[in-house]
């Protein structure tokens, strides 16, 4: 039975698609059934981030209305055979990207994968309720930077509200996930430390994804990081977060709870 | 140039932006996610916990719209 994994931020262009891609594949890699969801309907990327925009016949929309079976609809991943990606449609309508829909297909891909990991849209409409609205785990990308900063708390809010976890008076895990992050500017004092963002947000950390070049070339050649540049260190930062993510309970937030976030509890412990 | 000016060209931003998102979201966490769909949520960011007013402190001159209207 597969985990639900949201890959979720409030703001555009964060890194979501990037880390839905490196995470996927690094799970992957470690002999995990991963099927990968892009959920931005209108404006889908993963297909390319994955160098698979040349095999998309079929989509999500396609799946929902019932114009293609699911096996039909995933593109396996040709370097990792146990990778799979469901495509977001391209041009249809998101009236399509329906509640009912989405659910049958989840419940589908549950019972042959071992990760369903879904790449949100931006913003806090229909594809990004319904990217969250399955999850047990959510990974919260963030940038050390004002916006990115409220927009995330903000998702944190709808994580504990509007998943069906929340509905079930059970918790969304969730994970922080701090990306672009330069740390000579954090030590210059030009944006947020680590410390400063988990204070203010208070989910525990996943890891810190440095800001690179890399990236850019890996997505340049159609290749998640993980698999394009695996040495470079935002791809040794992926592969800690999947180490994580598949096992280790994560204790960091208890110690680093600071005054705001005791004050500001987003819920009362 | 005085003083002044010189130690705030040289104070790092970093400070200010998380003095100013800890105000902004102590007060998001009550009142924007209180819509009616963010309820279960917003009951329990601690609704009753009173307003921690950086601007009570005079040296600080951050305003707060939900405090100050
Ligand atoms: N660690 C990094 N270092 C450098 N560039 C990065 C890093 N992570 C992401 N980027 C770049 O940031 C841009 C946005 O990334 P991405 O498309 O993954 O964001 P997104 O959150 O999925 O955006 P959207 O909200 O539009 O879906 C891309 O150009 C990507 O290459
Ligand atoms: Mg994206």
């Amino acid at each position: 039975m597969a985990k639900v994994l949201v890959v979720t931020s409030g703001k555009g262009g964060v890194g979501k698609t990037t880390s839905t891609a490196a995470l996927g594949a690094a799970l992957a890699q470690s002999g995990q059934k991963v099927a990968m969801i892009d959920f931005d309907v209108g404006l889908r990327n993963l297909d390319l981030i994955m160098g698979a925009e040349r095999r998309v016949v079929y989509d999500l929309i396609n799946v929902i209305k019932g114009d293609a079976k699911i096996e039909q609809a995933l593109i396996r991943d040709k370097r990792v055979e146990t990778l799979h990606l469901l495509p977001a449609s391209q041009t249809r309508d998101k009236d399509n990207l329906t509640d009912e829909g989405v659910a049958r297909v989840i419940e589908g891909l549950r019972e042959k994968f071992d990760w369903i990991i879904c790449d949100s849209p931006a913003g806090i409409e229909r594809g990004a309720t319904l990217a969250m609205r399955h999850a047990d785990v959510a990974v919260v990308v963030t940038n050390p930077e004002v916006s990115s900063i409220r927009d995330s708390d903000r998702i944190i809010g709808m994580l504990d509200s509007k998943t069906l976890k929340a509905e079930n008076g059970e918790q969304v895990e969730k994970h922080l996930l701090l990306t672009r992050y330069d740390a000579a500017r954090a030590q210059r004092g030009e944006i947020l430390k680590v410390e400063d963002v988990l204070d203010i947000l208070s989910i525990p950390l996943l890891a810190i994804i440095p800001e690179s070049t890399e990236v850019l070339r890996s997505s340049n050649l159609g290749a998640p990081v993980t698999l394009g540049s695996p040495n470079s260190a935002p791809a040794r930062a992926y592969l800690e977060a999947v180490r994580k993510l598949q096992g280790e309970t994560i204790v960091e937030v208890q110690k680093q709870r600071g005054l705001f976030s005791k004050l500001f509890a987003r819920r009362a412990a | 140039m005085n003083l002044f000016s010189f130690f705030k060209k040289n104070t790092t931003s970093a400070p200010v932006a998380r003095e100013r998102l800890q105000v902004l979201l102590a007060h998001e966490r009550t009142i924007v996610g209180g819509g009616e769909s963010d309820l279960v949520a917003s009951r329990s960011r601690r609704l009753s916990q009173p307003c921690v007013r950086p601007h009570d402190k005079p040296d600080r001159r951050l305003r707060c719209a939900a405090c100050d209207p």
